[in-house]
């Protein structure tokens, strides 16, 4: 008695013994890797095999229809064993004797996806059998690059698309750098066949069993539910991929339609020319798109169960994203250049004193372009943008500052910075802001930005403005200024936002505020005194905290201790000696030292909050 | 000294081999179990295997064309034929043939006739 296997030979089925089909197996392997170069070797195993399928059909009859191992014998006789071939393969390389000795020493390796130990696509496996390590240190190292970097993802989906699987028996002992010989083939076969019925007869024990059955059924559902999230997980990278790809793409076509147009982006004009901008955005585009594009492949591959890789396809996406990154690169450094020297240039303006000795500070422009830039319109990328009515840059990178001036006369200094190529560049470039200010007697009117001549380009050009006081003047800063002004150095150390509409006059110890009545405010050096709305105060000195309550309420402390005043009736007073609460004319006795006694000290605390909330 | 005999036998068959099976192709349309039997009667052939690469070969190289013809028994098959390159190509080796049967007639008798 013999089992027997239904095979597929060139399209028609046959029932063949088992261990003849284990024979004809090894024979048609080994004939596949004796022809591993020659050309066209995927036709000539078909015309192969078709022709054995004709030879099998002519010994199989109505009384006979099994074929044993005698047929395969005489088949594999008649189609001769593949040294018996001898001459084709040949023709481009020693034949298997010869190679065999040849390759007796250090066989070159290839790097395939192991199919027979996989995780995921095999890649791991194949580069372990590739440097002869175990694979476990590859996983490893991969699961670590992923969670550090989140490259090694992307690596991994690129090296699964690009590295080939090990299909054949040859290319399987290429990949781990056995010879290809025909004994090899046939020993990795016999080891295949055996591991192949030992998990069927594994198998075949398990669902013996109720408890079998059972770990079968879990295992089945188990396997459904990975094959459902690995569909998800690929209509996810389909999905992100595209879309990303796809935005990437789009953005190109824009750009090649309507160059030159109004690109808000300041780098459109930090550019040498128009052709880097241009180069740079493709170099962009493809170091992020092609990635992306290959997420969108990859998901579909899982999806669709594509199990062909395409090296074409892989190498194309590596070369397009090296390229995508080359340009990156040398366009990155040429514009990285242009910005390598920092360089400021200085003007000071003497401006007329007026006569009341009082300056009012405001910006230039219309109630309307405040608010404008007051709100939220007011966009600090925006703030390098061409004005196409009159060909020029305006840059809003304007700041202003208070200081003393060394002399008695207001004077203005500008102090324009720019970036270069070089510290000359930078100089020249800084030199090329333009900027105007009037002044109308008592008036300084600053201009809200600096302009630049079309053909200058960004380079990070600001500008520090500086307006001297003369000691025994005062400036009066109007609303206008508050996106202009930062940390203006004040004796009271008055916040920016608070030094708006008010008068400050310059002392020898800086600027002091004239008319800070009211809000928040701090009088000399180590007190401070705010007043609030309804009438409240707050007093802080060396001898302690005070505060007055807008209803006469009182709370002191002090080095002699806590006291609280309810409108001059109840009264709480904590100090050494203990605690004294008094409910209306009523004077309980104070409680003793806290230490103690923990009860009272319970009651008195209950107390002091029934009485607060 | 028997293997090298065997080696010197299989290098001559090697060589007319092409110009057999581009001669048997030129008269008709073949398959190649036609073609394997007549080799098998001349003993140029041994075992089946050496036809199959050898087809694809001058296929590939445009010698050879084929065309499917269904069988009544097993599987479609592929029907040879020469190409009008094939048939150039035929020719010449036809030329050559008759060239080298001459010289090596010439070159192998001489000696006899010393004798």
């Amino acid at each position: 008695m013999n089992k027997t296997v239904t095979v597929n030979i060139g399209g028609i089925v046959f029932h063949i013994d088992e261990n003849a089909y284990e024979r004809f197996k090894q024979y048609l392997e080994a004939i596949r890797s004796h022809f591993t170069t020659a050309e066209g070797r995927d036709e000539i195993m078909q015309d192969i095999e078709s022709r054995i399928a004709e030879m099998f059909q002519e010994r199989v009859k109505d009384s006979k229809q099994v074929i044993t191992l005698e047929d395969v014998e005489e088949v594999t006789i008649q189609m001769g064993r593949p040294d018996q071939f001898g001459d084709e393969s040949a023709r481009e390389e020693p034949s298997h004797a010869e190679r065999a000795a040849v390759t007796e020493g250090p066989v070159k390796r290839r790097l395939f996806r192991n199919p027979d130990d996989k995780l995921l696509g095999g890649v791991c496996s194949g580069i372990a059998n590739y440097f002869d390590i175990d694979a476990v240190w590859v996983r490893l190292a991969f699961a670590f690059v992923f969670f550090v970097f989140g490259s090694g993802f992307l690596l991994y989906i690129l090296l699964w698309i690009i590295v080939p699987e090990a299909k054949t028996t040859a290319e399987k002992l290429q990949m781990k750098g056995e010879p290809v010989t025909i004994s090899n083939i046939e020993k990795n076969v016999k080891e295949e066949m055996e591991q192949v019925k030992k998990n069927t007869s594994d198998s075949g024990k398990k669902a013996g069993t109720v408890v079998g059955r059972i770990f079968e059924a879990i295992g089945e559902v188990i396997k459904f539910f990975f094959i459902l999230l690995g569909k998800l997980i690929a209509i996810f990278f389909m999905f992100i991929g595209i879309v990303v790809a796809f935005a990437a793409f789009i953005s190109l076509l824009a750009l090649l339609k309507i160059p030159g147009t109004h690109y808000p982006a300041i780098w459109h004009y930090a550019f040498a020319s128009e052709t880097h901008f241009v180069l740079g955005f493709i170099g962009v585009v493809l170091l992020v798109g092609i990635p992306f594009l290959m997420l969108a492949y990859a998901g579909a591959r899982m999806l669709f169960n594509i199990k062909k890789s395409s090296r074409i396809v892989g190498f194309t996406a590596l070369g397009l994203w090296l390229t995508g990154v080359g340009i990156c690169l040398v366009i990155g450094i040429r514009l990285a250049g242009e910005f390598s020297e920092k360089e400021s240039v200085r003007k000071e303006i003497s401006l007329v004193t007026p006569a009341s000795k009082i300056m009012t500070v405001e910006m230039n422009g219309s109630k309307n372009e405040e608010k404008k830039y007051d709100e939220s319109e007011y966009d600090e990328d925006e703030d390098f943008y061409l004005n196409i009515n009159d060909n020029r840059f305006f840059s809003q990178k304007v700041k202003l500052d208070i200081v003393k001036s060394p002399n008695d006369s207001f004077q203005l200094v500008e102090i324009l910075y720019a970036r270069g190529n070089s510290r000359k560049n930078a100089i020249d470039n800084a030199s090329h802001i333009i900027y105007t200010f009037t002044q109308n007697e008592g008036t300084l009117k600053l201009d809200r930005h600096f302009t630049l001549n079309q053909d200058e380009k960004y380079r990070a050009q600001k500008i520090q403005l500086l307006l001297r006081v003369p000691v025994g003047a005062k400036v009066k800063l109007d609303e206008s200024l508050k996106p202009y002004i930062y940390d203006i150095d004040n004796i009271e150390n008055v916040l920016d936002r608070d030094m708006l509409n008010r008068t400050w006059i310059m002392t020898d110890r800086g600027l002091h505020c004239v008319d800070c009545d009211g809000t928040e405010s701090t009088l000399g050096g180590e007190e401070i005194h705010i007043n609030g709305d309804d009438g409240s105060q707050i007093h802080i000195d060396e001898n302690g905290i005070i505060i007055n309550g807008s209803e006469g309420d009182k709370v002191k402390v002090d080095s002699m201790g806590i006291s609280i005043h309810e409108h001059g009736k109840d009264r709480i007073l904590i100090n050494k000696k203990g605690m004294k609460v008094r409910i209306g004319n009523e004077e309980k006795p104070a409680t003793e030292p806290p230490p103690p006694p923990k009860a009272p000290e319970e009651k008195g605390k209950t107390q002091l909050q029934s009485m607060i909330y | 000294m028997s293997s090298n005999l065997e080696n010197t036998q299989a290098q001559m068959r090697k060589g007319v081999l092409e110009f057999c099976i581009l001669s048997i192709l030129s008269h008709q349309e073949v398959y190649p179990s036609d073609i394997i039997a007549r080799m098998k009667e001349s003993r140029l052939i041994v075992v089946e295997g050496t036809l199959y690469p050898l087809l694809t070969r001058l296929k590939n190289a445009g010698l050879l064309q084929y065309r499917w013809i269904e069988s009544k028994s097993g599987p479609p098959r592929k029907y040879y034929s020469l190409t009008p390159l094939g048939e150039k190509f035929l020719e010449e080796l036809r030329l050559t043939w008759k060239e080298l049967v001459e010289t090596v007639n010439l070159t192998t008798q001489k000696p006899e006739h010393h004798e």
